[in-house]
């Protein structure tokens, strides 16, 4: 893959995460550049959600920088460095299960509309119109257009993914992470948060995608980086990843070669 | 009105502040068992300014409620990262600390040949500014409804707006708020600040209706009944804390329905709802299932002749 550094959007270096004898992740160096779908896979408890959480603030690494255009995230809170623009969904679906499917979009617009404490008391009547709006499109995306106004508990899995992807989409950030956004889905559902998935990159955003559903991967991504046991083992386009010996070995279950 | 039903009534209307307070807290996710610390401070103070700096009611209101505001948020700032148990432990170990300083206050001073102030275990008494002023019982239960009409209107805004959605927010998932790009912590600390000044509006209600307070006013049942009015009341809407209020002061109290057995009943009460119905009586569900069917209504009723728009597109 070509490296452009310096216009990479994030660069991770040196990566490292530690929880007491296990090494979650080890010395990881990783970029992205901007524009397009990048697949982080791996068998389960490489480190592909450790990473997520580090690059969200949800926890702190043992060492290494993770730099968001040209901007250290380290040490920094999760709500700060969302508000840089940096959305994430979370392998176990976290909705806001008590509200309303609108109320769950229509919450995570508020950090991007910069307005004070006041402004959020006392609404400005036309801007709420138009973020209804914005709200109702993106409902309209994810078709949960006519579940808009049910509990967000009751809907099933697969929609409740959808609503967390239709979260990570009203924050309008620059980078989403989606972690397992398949996982546990039917194969038509699969199909069709890949569309989506593409749609959203074709609209210009750059996404980070963990997964294990293969076809999903292969088909979305350009670059796709391979973890075992915290270790990048394998990094190129999916046509790559998929003669690399090491990554055939590790899913296979042999001792990766060049760990 | 008789007088008594006044006196019910106006302790319905004070009590309610204390009951609004532990809401704001639960529906951002926080057990709180020490409101009744704020509504001390707010009563001390209350007393302090019109019985000592001879000040007026409006600015007792005023001083009341920003103190009180002031020391929750300082103390929401401390607590806040202790989690769920730990918290709610800390609000209480606060409020006791703050009977103990009532307990432990002495300062009086001379106000027109009388020794006025508070004196520790006997209180402070000799709040009069109602009675020099000439209000009548009744005229006092107007201001208490006017104060929590404010208080409600408030909760009426906050319930519709951004702000009161990030709270529930932070009710439903922490992490997932702070995904969003909103501090948790600040939120707490904002519905803290704002829960205090409302239960030491309260205070300085309390005070001045009783004429006299003193420390035992401010003890734990009152924290534990407050928590409980909002927990049988609901987390759907304000209404719910209210409507705890009623039930225990109005039915329970008041009018003596299971005359001794009350704290029994009450107790059980609590109990079976916490069982059946762990978010309240008026949860989020049926505030939900209410609205709707209102709303239905709503449009084929066309009340007034007035129309509507169609929101569910």
């Amino acid at each position: 893959m070509t490296q452009t550094d310096g216009h990479d959007l994030l660069v991770v270096r040196g990566l490292s995460k530690r929880f007491d004898a296990i090494v979650a992740l080890n010395n990881l160096d990783f970029d992205i550049s901007d524009h397009g779908v990048f697949g982080v896979i791996g068998p389960n408890g490489s480190g592909k959600t450790t990473l997520f959480n580090l690059i969200s603030g949800l926890h702190n690494p043992s060492e290494g920088s993770i730099r968001y255009r040209g901007q250290e995230l380290i040490g920094m809170s999760s709500h700060n460095i969302a508000r840089l623009g940096i959305a994430r969904t979370f392998q176990n679906v976290r909705i806001f299960p008590r509200l309303t499917v609108i109320e769950n979009i229509i919450g995570a617009q508020t950090s991007s509309m910069n307005i004070n404490l006041l402004q959020r008391l006392v609404p400005h009547v036309a801007q709420e119109r138009e973020r209804l709006e914005q709200a109702m499109n993106i409902l309209d995306k994810i078709g949960l257009l006519s579940l808009q106004k049910v509990l967000a508990q009751e809907l099933s899995l697969g929609d409740q993914k959808r609503l967390e992807l239709g979260r990570t989409i009203a924050c309008k950030s620059d980078i989403l992470l989606l972690d397992e956004p398949a996982g546990g889905m039917t194969p038509q559902e699969t199909e069709e948060m890949t569309r989506l998935i593409q749609k959203l990159a074709e609209d210009g955003m750059t996404i980070l995608l963990i997964e294990h559903k293969m076809g999903m991967v292969m088909s979305l991504c350009q670059q796709v980086t391979v973890l075992n046991f915290g270790r990048k083992i394998a990094e190129g386009t999916p046509g790559e990843i998929q003669k690399d010996t090491a990554v055939i070995g590790a899913y296979l279950g042999s001792k990766p070669s060049n760990a | 009105m008789s007088d008594y039903m006044i006196s019910v009534l106006s302790l319905i209307g004070i009590q309610s502040f204390l009951a609004l307070s532990t809401y704001l807290l639960l529906i951002t996710g926080q057990i709180s068992f020490g409101q009744q610390a704020y509504f001390g401070i707010g009563a001390f103070v209350g007393a302090a300014t019109t019985a000592m700096l001879g000040m007026g009611f409006v600015t007792a209101l005023l001083a009341g409620g920003i103190i009180s505001g002031a020391v929750a948020a300082g103390v929401g700032a401390l607590t806040f990262r202790l989690g769920g148990l730990y918290f709610a432990v800390a609000t209480l170990a606060f409020a006791e600390l703050m009977r103990l300083t009532w307990v432990n206050l002495n300062y009086q001073v001379s106000v027109g040949g009388l020794l006025v102030g508070p004196k520790g275990t006997e209180g402070f008494r000799d709040i009069r500014y109602i009675i020099d002023n000439g209000i009548s019982p009744t005229g006092y239960f107007w201001i208490i409804v006017l104060c929590l009409v404010l208080v409600l209107l408030f909760f009426f805004v906050l319930e519709k707006s951004r702000f009161g959605l990030t709270l529930r927010m932070v009710d439903n998932d922490q992490t997932a708020t702070a995904s969003v790009g909103l501090s948790p912590t600040h939120h707490k600390i904002a519905a803290a600040a704002t829960a205090g000044a409302i239960a030491g509006v309260g205070g300085v209600l309390f005070a001045h209706y009783m004429t006299f307070i003193d420390p035992r006013n401010f003890g734990v049942m009152v924290g534990v009944h407050s928590l409980a009015y909002a927990l049988i009341g609901g987390l759907g809407t304000f209404l719910g804390p209210l409507i705890g209020v009623t039930i225990d002061i109005g039915l329970l109290e008041s009018l003596r329905v299971f005359s001794s057995f009350r704290m029994i009943i009450f107790g059980s009460l609590v109990v079976v709802i916490l069982i059946f119905r762990p978010r309240g009586i008026l949860d989020e569900h049926t505030v939900y299932f209410i609205s709707r069917k209102a709303r239905v209504f709503y449009k084929t009723h066309k009340f007034f002749g007035m129309k509507v728009s169609d929101d569910s597109n």
